[in-house]
This record gives C-alpha cells, sequence and structure tokens, in this order.
C-alpha cells in the first residue's frame, strides 16, 4: 500500500463518515417531535446564560413554565425534560449541559422513584438519546447507563445497543413516512419557544376533574436495589460538581402506594444533604393553592393555570436559598422575553376560556 | 452472527488486522482462530459436530494419503519387477482397502449430517412425535456446507488428486474458514487449502475490490431480498387468504428474494475473504439468463452443481454397472434410450440430493425431481423438440428465440421454487391452483400495496432491479464490472460507492421493528 492509497483511502472513509453523521441527523427523531425541539433550543441557548436547568420528564416539562418564571423573577431557568425521561440519563444531561453552560443550580425531578427497573418503554429511551446531538459522547454514556440499568429489570425493552448509538438503524424507513419533510434532509432545527415548557392547545388549557384526591402519608417503601444504586450514583456524581442540586416532587393526586417508595427515595437525597422540594404534602398543597378539580388536564399533569401555581412556589424556595440573578431586561436574555411572549400569545383565546370556566 | 450484521463486519474488520500485523507464516493461525472464534459465537452447542468431522476426515484422510505415497512408492521401486496383472492386483488391493476408508468416513459424516438435519424430520413424520422424541441437538452452523468439502476432500484423495493434508489445524482450517460457514459457497480443497495456508501481503487493490464486493452483497440482501421477502412472507404465510395475481406476484418476487438473499451473501463472504488475499469461487453466473434448466443449474450454486456432477452424476453415469444395463436396455428400448438410461438415472440421483440438500420435507425431495424430471424428459423429447424446432423454420440463432428460451426457463424456474417455499407439498399443489383465479384488479385497484410493500416500496424494488439486471447484462456481455469503475475517475467512482453506501442504509431493510429475515441458506 502507497502513501497516496493510504490517504486516498483515509479521505474516502472521511467522507463515508460524513455521510454516516448526516444521515442520522436526517432519520432520526423527527424534527417535529416536541421532544426533539425540546433539545433543539436547549443548543440554540447563548453560551453561559442558563441560571439553572430542571430535567426531568413530563412531571417537569408540563409543571415548570420556565418563561413564566423568567417574567416574574428574571430568572433563566430551562426546562430540558422529555416525556418518562428515564432518571438514569440525568448525570449526562447534567454533563451535556455543562459542555456549553455553567448553571448555578440543577432541579432534578423526582417522581421517577415511583417506578422500578422493570417499568419501560423504548420511546422513554430513545426520546432523550434521539433529540441529543448524534456525535454527543454524553448520548452515548446516556445510552449505555440507561441500558445497564433497565437490563437488571424484567421488562422487554431492546438491548441492542447500536440501534440506540445510530438512529438511522431505527428510523431509517421514516422516508416514506408522514412526518418526514424537507426540513429534517436540509438539518433544520426547529427550537422549542418556550423554554422547555410544553404546551398545547388540547392540554395546557383543559380543566379536566380527576376525581382523585392524593393520599398523602410518612411512611417509607424501600426502593429496588437497582434503582438505590442508581440513585446513590447520582448523589455521588452531584456530590463532585460545583453547581447546586436541587430535588423537585412536583404535585399530583398521589396514591399512598406510589409516595411511599418516593418518601423513600426523598428521605436518602435529603440525608444526603439536598435539598428537596416537596409538593406532595397538605402544607405544600395549600402553599401552592392546587386545586385538584381545576388545575389539572388529566390525572397526572398540570394545566397552565396549575403550572403557574407550581412554578411560582418552587421560585420562592429557589430565591429564597439561592442568589437568583434578575435579567430582566439584559439583551443577552431577549430570547426569554421572547418566549413569554410566546407564552402569553399562544391561545390568548383559550386562556379567556379556561378563566372564564 | 449474521453476514450483514454489524458485527460481522466488525469481526471481518478485527480478523483483517490481526491477519496483516502477524508474520506471514502464521496469519494462517489467525485464520483458525478467527474461523473457531466465530463458531463459538455463532453456533456455540454445534462446534463439536464440526470437531468430530474434522478429526474423522483429517484421520481418513491420513490413511488413504498414506496408502497412495505406499503404492507409488512401491510401484517405484518394484514396478519392472511386476507383471501387468500383479500390479492390477496390487491396486486393487489398495483401491480395496482405501474404499473402505472412504466409505467410513462418508458413513461417520452423512451420519452426523442425517442425525441433525434430517433424523429428527423422518422420527417426526414415521409418527413417533407423540413420544415427544427429541434429540436435544440444533442443526449445526454450515454443517451441510463442511460437511460436502470434508466428503469431496476424502474422494478426491482416493482419486490420488493430490497428498493428504498432514497438520489437522491446517486442515481444521479448510473445513471452518469463517466466510465460508454461512452459506459457502462448497469448495474444493485444491482450489482453497494453499490459500488459506499461505500468508498473503496486504493488497489496496484487494481492499477496495473485496469492500466493493460487500457493498454489492449488502444492496442485493438488504434493499432488494428482504424487501421482496415482505410481501413472500405475507402471501405464503397466509397462502389461504390469496389467489391469482397475488400468488404470482409473492413467486417472482421469491425467486428475486432467494437470488438476492443467496447471491448477496456469497458476495460478502468473497469480499471478506478477499480483502485477506482469498479468491473464493463464485456460486453464481447469472442463473436467470440461462436458456435451459441445466443451463441454469450450473449458473446457479455453481458449487453446490460441480460437486454433485463430480461425485454424483459421474460416479453414476460413468459406472460399469450402469454402462452394462444401459447396453442390455439398448436391445429393449433402442440405441437412443439405452444409451440415456445412465444418465438418466444419474440425474434422479444428483437432483433427489440436491433436493434433500436443501431440506427434510418431501417437499424438497419434490423441487429436486421437478429440476430434474424436467431435465430428463428434455433428454428424452429432443429429438421431437428439433423436429418441431425444424418444421417450424425457427431461427435458433435469432435472439427472439433466445428470449423465447430465457422465457421458458424462468417460468419454470419460478414455478418449480412453488414447491420449497410453501409450508408443505400439499400448499404448494393448493397454490399452484389458486394461481388461476383472474385478479387483476389487486394492481388497477392498489390492493396489491397493502400487504407489507407501499407503492413506495415497490417502486424501491423494481428501481434496483433494474440496476442489478443491468449490471447483470453488463457482466454476460463481458464487462468486468469493478475493473471498469477503477478506469472511472475517483469523484465518479466515490460518488457511485457512497451514493450506494446511503442507498443501503436508508432503503435496507433491518433494524428493530424489523424482523430481519435470517439467510434463506443459512438453513440449508
Amino acid at each position: 500500500m502507497t502513501i497516496k492509497e493510504f490517504f486516498r483511502g483515509l479521505i474516502f472513509l472521511i467522507i463515508g463518515f460524513f455521510l454516516l453523521v448526516y444521515l442520522n441527523n436526517v432519520f432520526t427523531l423527527a424534527d417535529s417531535n416536541e421532544s426533539r425541539q425540546i433539545f433543539n433550543g436547549f443548543y440554540a441557548e447563548k453560551e453561559d446564560t442558563l441560571d439553572g436547568v430542571y430535567i426531568g420528564a413530563s412531571s417537569a416539562n408540563r409543571f415548570f413554565a420556565s418563561p413564566y418564571a423568567f417574567e416574574k423573577s428574571g430568572a433563566a431557568i430551562y426546562t430540558l425534560a422529555v416525556p418518562s425521561e428515564p432518571f438514569v440519563y440525568n448525570q449526562f444531561l447534567m454533563e451535556e449541559t455543562m459542555k456549553t453552560q455553567d448553571p448555578k443550580l440543577f432541579l432534578i425531578e423526582m417522581r421517577w422513584f415511583k417506578r422500578t427497573e422493570d417499568y419501560v418503554g423504548e420511546a422513554h429511551v430513545r426520546n432523550v438519546c434521539d433529540s441529543m446531538r448524534f456525535l454527543s459522547l454524553n448520548r452515548i454514556k446516556g445510552i449505555n447507563a440507561v441500558l445497564g440499568y433497565y437490563a437488571k429489570g424484567e421488562n422487554d425493552l431492546d438491548y441492542e445497543k447500536l440501534n440506540y448509538y445510530f438512529p438511522v438503524v431505527k428510523y431509517h424507513g421514516r422516508w416514506q413516512a408522514d412526518d418526514f419533510y424537507k426540513e429534517d434532509l436540509l438539518l433544520t432545527r426547529t427550537p422549542q419557544k418556550t423554554k422547555g415548557f410544553c404546551m398545547s392547545g388540547t392540554n395546557t388549557f383543559k380543566q379536566v376533574d380527576t376525581a382523585l384526591f392524593p393520599a398523602y402519608t410518612q411512611e417509607l417503601e424501600p426502593l429496588t436495589d437497582v434503582t438505590e444504586e442508581c440513585l446513590d450514583d447520582f448523589l455521588d456524581y452531584c456530590d463532585s460538581i460545583t453547581a447546586n442540586v436541587v430535588f423537585v416532587l412536583s404535585p399530583f393526586p398521589v396514591m399512598e402506594e406510589d409516595l411511599k417508595p418516593l418518601n423513600q427515595a426523598m428521605k436518602i437525597v435529603t440525608d444526603r444533604g439536598y435539598q428537596v422540594i416537596n409538593c406532595c404534602t397538605e402544607e405544600a398543597e395549600k402553599a401552592m393553592d392546587i386545586h385538584w378539580k381545576y388545575d389539572f388536564y388529566d390525572e397526572k399533569h398540570v394545566n397552565i393555570q396549575g403550572a403557574e401555581k407550581f412554578t411560582d412556589y418552587v421560585m420562592l424556595h429557589l430565591q429564597e436559598s439561592y442568589d437568583m440573578v434578575d435579567h430582566r431586561g439584559d439583551p443577552a436574555y431577549k430570547s426569554w422575553e421572547e418566549a413569554y411572549d410566546a407564552y402569553v400569545d399562544f391561545s390568548a383565546e383559550d386562556r379567556k376560556k379556561m378563566e372564564h370556566d | 452472527m449474521a453476514l450483514t450484521s454489524f458485527y460481522f463486519l466488525l469481526f471481518a474488520l478485527a480478523v483483517t488486522v490481526v491477519y496483516f500485523v502477524l508474520p506471514k507464516k502464521i496469519r494462517w493461525v489467525a485464520l483458525l482462530a478467527a474461523s473457531y472464534a466465530f463458531y463459538l459465537i455463532s453456533s456455540p452447542k454445534t462446534l463439536v459436530f464440526m470437531v468430530f468431522t474434522t478429526i474423522v476426515t483429517f484421520l481418513g484422510g491420513l490413511y488413504i494419503g498414506k496408502k497412495n505415497k505406499k503404492h507409488k512408492a512401491y510401484l517405484a521401486k518394484h514396478g519392472q519387477e511386476l507383471s501387468r496383472d500383479q500390479k492390477k492386483a496390487l491396486k486393487a488391493s489398495v483401491q480395496k482397502k482405501k474404499r473402505r476408508m472412504v466409505f467410513l468416513v462418508l458413513l461417520l459424516n452423512f451420519g452426523v449430517l442425517a442425525m441433525v438435519k434430517y433424523f429428527r424430520y423422518y422420527i417426526e413424520a414415521l409418527g413417533f412425535a407423540d413420544l415427544s422424541f427429541d434429540l436435544g441437538v440444533l442443526i449445526p452452523l454450515g454443517i451441510s456446507f463442511y460437511t460436502f468439502q470434508s466428503v469431496a476432500y476424502i474422494i478426491d484423495l482416493y482419486r490420488n488428486k493430490f497428498d493428504a493434508d498432514r497438520n489437522i489445524f491446517k486442515f481444521a482450517l479448510f473445513l471452518s474458514f469463517f466466510p465460508l460457514l454461512i452459506q459457502g459457497p462448497i469448495s474444493r480443497y485444491d482450489q482453497l487449502a494453499g490459500q488459506l495456508y499461505e500468508g498473503h501481503s496486504f493488497s489496496y487493490r484487494n481492499l477496495t475490490f473485496g469492500a466493493q464486493l460487500i457493498l454489492w452483497g449488502f444492496f442485493k440482501k438488504l434493499v432488494i431480498a428482504d424487501r421482496a421477502g415482505i410481501f413472500v412472507s405475507a402471501v405464503f404465510d397466509n397462502y389461504t387468504e390469496y389467489e391469482g395475481l397475488y400468488i404470482i406476484i409473492a413467486l417472482l418476487l421469491y425467486s428475486v428474494q432467494i437470488y438476492g438473499d443467496f447471491s448477496g451473501g456469497i458476495d460478502i463472504s468473497r469480499g471478506v475473504a478477499q480483502i485477506l488475499g482469498i479468491e473464493l469461487t463464485n456460486n453464481f453466473e447469472r442463473p436467470y439468463f440461462s436458456d435451459s434448466i441445466s443451463e441454469f443449474w450450473r449458473r446457479w450454486h455453481i458449487t453446490l452443481g460441480n460437486w454433485c456432477r463430480d461425485y454424483i452424476f459421474y460416479p453414476i453415469s460413468l459406472s460399469k454397472g450402469f454402462g452394462k444395463v444401459g447396453k442390455a436396455l439398448r436391445k429393449v428400448l433402442g440405441d437412443r434410450l439405452g444409451k440415456l438410461f445412465p444418465v438418466i438415472v444419474a440425474q434422479l440421483a444428483t437432483f433427489l440430493v440436491i433436493g434433500i440438500w436443501h431440506g427434510a420435507e418431501f417437499k424438497y425431495v419434490a423441487y429436486g425431481l421437478y429440476n430434474g424430471g424436467i431435465i430428463i424428459l428434455g433428454m428424452i423429447f429432443a429429438p421431437l423438440l428439433d423436429w418441431l424446432v425444424k418444421i417450424l423454420r425457427i431461427n435458433t440463432k435469432a435472439f427472439s428465440w433466445r428470449l423465447f428460451q430465457i422465457g421458458r426457463t424462468f417460468f419454470l424456474i419460478v414455478i418449480g421454487r412453488i414447491f420449497p417455499k410453501a409450508a408443505s407439498f400439499g400448499v404448494a399443489i393448493t397454490m399452484l391452483k389458486s394461481m388461476a383465479a383472474f385478479n387483476p384488479g389487486i394492481i388497477t385497484e392498489g390492493g396489491i400495496f397493502t400487504h407489507g410493500l407501499s407503492i413506495y416500496d415497490f417502486a424501491i424494488l423494481g428501481l434496483c432491479c433494474v440496476i442489478w439486471f443491468c449490471v447483470s447484462l453488463m457482466q454476460e456481455n463481458g464487462w468486468r464490472i469493478r475493473e471498469a469503475l477503477e478506469r472511472q475517475n475517483m469523484l465518479f467512482r466515490w460518488g457511485i460507492f457512497l451514493m450506494a453506501f446511503a442507498a443501503i442504509l436508508v432503503f435496507g431493510i433491518y433494524g428493530p421493528g424489523y424482523d430481519a429475515a435470517a439467510f434463506i441458506y443459512r438453513g440449508f
């Protein structure tokens, strides 16, 4: 093999690699998917502008109204949360955050601890890894950790790592799907407009009487060994970083059997010296003025009215404990003002209707 | 480990690196280790069968080789002192001993093959299924391929074609070389062993040509064969729900599928071997351009056809016994048919073996007999056909006549494939009857696009088949595609390779959500 042949081969492989990267960016979770847009918006944030990042699942992105929090307090807290995000991803999302941001604090949603390693669906894993940047090492580490965790449970998750590493393996058939647009081919990255807070005409402004009421308890129920180990590892990681970590349990009509393992998880966290904003208590319910009949759009998620109550409550705690900077009026945070405009304008009609109801 | 899996490519890459890093003298050791590692990863429980066949064949070969050498040495020393009759008697005595050993090795090797591949089926077919008789044995990976290779080796030694291998590890490599394990080609000792044992130098040309062959194999397997397979499975798995054009199209697509599947896999195997500097026998020579069934079998699964020719057809048709029977029959059946008799018997035996080689069920036997039967009928009625051609004044040199012959052969091949593909012989007959229904509406009204393949899938399939056809046509006309591409500008060449790579990734049928069809020939 001559030197010329070597370099020719090398150049061909490099071009092939870029083609592979391109195809993995095209044939992945649709750009029109909100999970993807939440990450697009996150990656589009200016460097070192975020005060905080709220990581979790729909129990975070339906609850914490980032634009509203900014409007009220001037704090830029992005909600980097996608539906049913497994807790195991948190460390890697925090690392991903710290590549471009230097947040003062991370908010970590805890509702996930009512589940065990047996409960998972492929979409839970994919919503995160397929929304992250393809070439991010944290994506690979996250996939390994998540699959490693669930492999210890009894579930029918696909454990072929390559299928997650290379989205094209899963999504290449999308070329004939309805949600495949030219934006996907052009690698357009549409950011979510409301800083991770999910709004939709059908949910955000809906009021549903769930006919459920929380059954608060102080009792504890041990977590599974695997889950406890996962939490311990995460707390070890939190110990190793300089940013503050605050744990949050958002409000919902919790059942006693669900609250017991959550209490246990919160106990482990507080025992390790971390603050927990527990919204599943009678005191918190009163302080937030959460109303089970009017503030939810289903039995697990708040509507916009509930979200604002929850956001106010969380911000109150954060302002008490941390020195939150007010960025309102700062030109570097213009996008946050735009996000609030989008938040307000999203559906003035619906909001009026709901307030009327 | 499937040939089209990422892990196989990774495995092949690792083997290539290790192979070329090692000193030339011990490169074959890397291949042996890789082959056994491949077997252990793919089919660990059945490795014992391959080891058994290797040891039996090696020892049998040593014995026969020793006899050959002794005989040769004796003749060299005492040849002049012996009379012709004495030489004959000596030869007969040596042959007898060798024959016994051949028989023993064949018995053991075919015995293992029969036990693991056929015995269970026949036990169940004979009504012992109720006894829950279970050998607890999986079908070993590549057993048909390495058994046939071992049998060819021992018979060729008997025929004194080459010296016996004296190194059991090297011989083990010949039987286990990993690119051959999944679906062949069935390689001969004198063609392959030397190449395996020799340490090859790295060649950029071999690397690029091998990679191109692998790419082409992936394209045929994943984009064409597996896409066609979706419709084929939809129809054959629920045959009672389909009739007419559905079955005809499924049969046509099955012919596309099995060719793409098998030849694609062989291309991947050949490509991997070529990167290592090893040239494997080509197993296909554009079989659908054949103008007769016998030509088809010379172009399709060539190494199996050649094996059957050398170890079944010739030994039967040229045997003294059948020669005598043929002579006797000439008096009864006439000169021509009497002469044909040994050939007909040999043909039947050959196609019976080809049928059984594919599987134990009767449908495979029927498939073999169907093909053999057409060839035999062709031989018997050849004078009648010649007469018809003459009186109809058909110009047999015209393109139209060749086109007719190709079309006729293709039709017969497509129809015959219903036997191995259908769930059973009875199902095949039922489906053949259902074909008579007239339902062109499935195309005009779009019903055909609701059985696993969308209209876009059919479009992709059609386009890719056209590309494949054009490449085949060029090859048929003497083009050597890779050499021709080599002469083109780099940008054009790279453009084609990158497009092929992208096409496989995007249009290939693979990944989760899709139950990737295992290579059809893996099961044989």
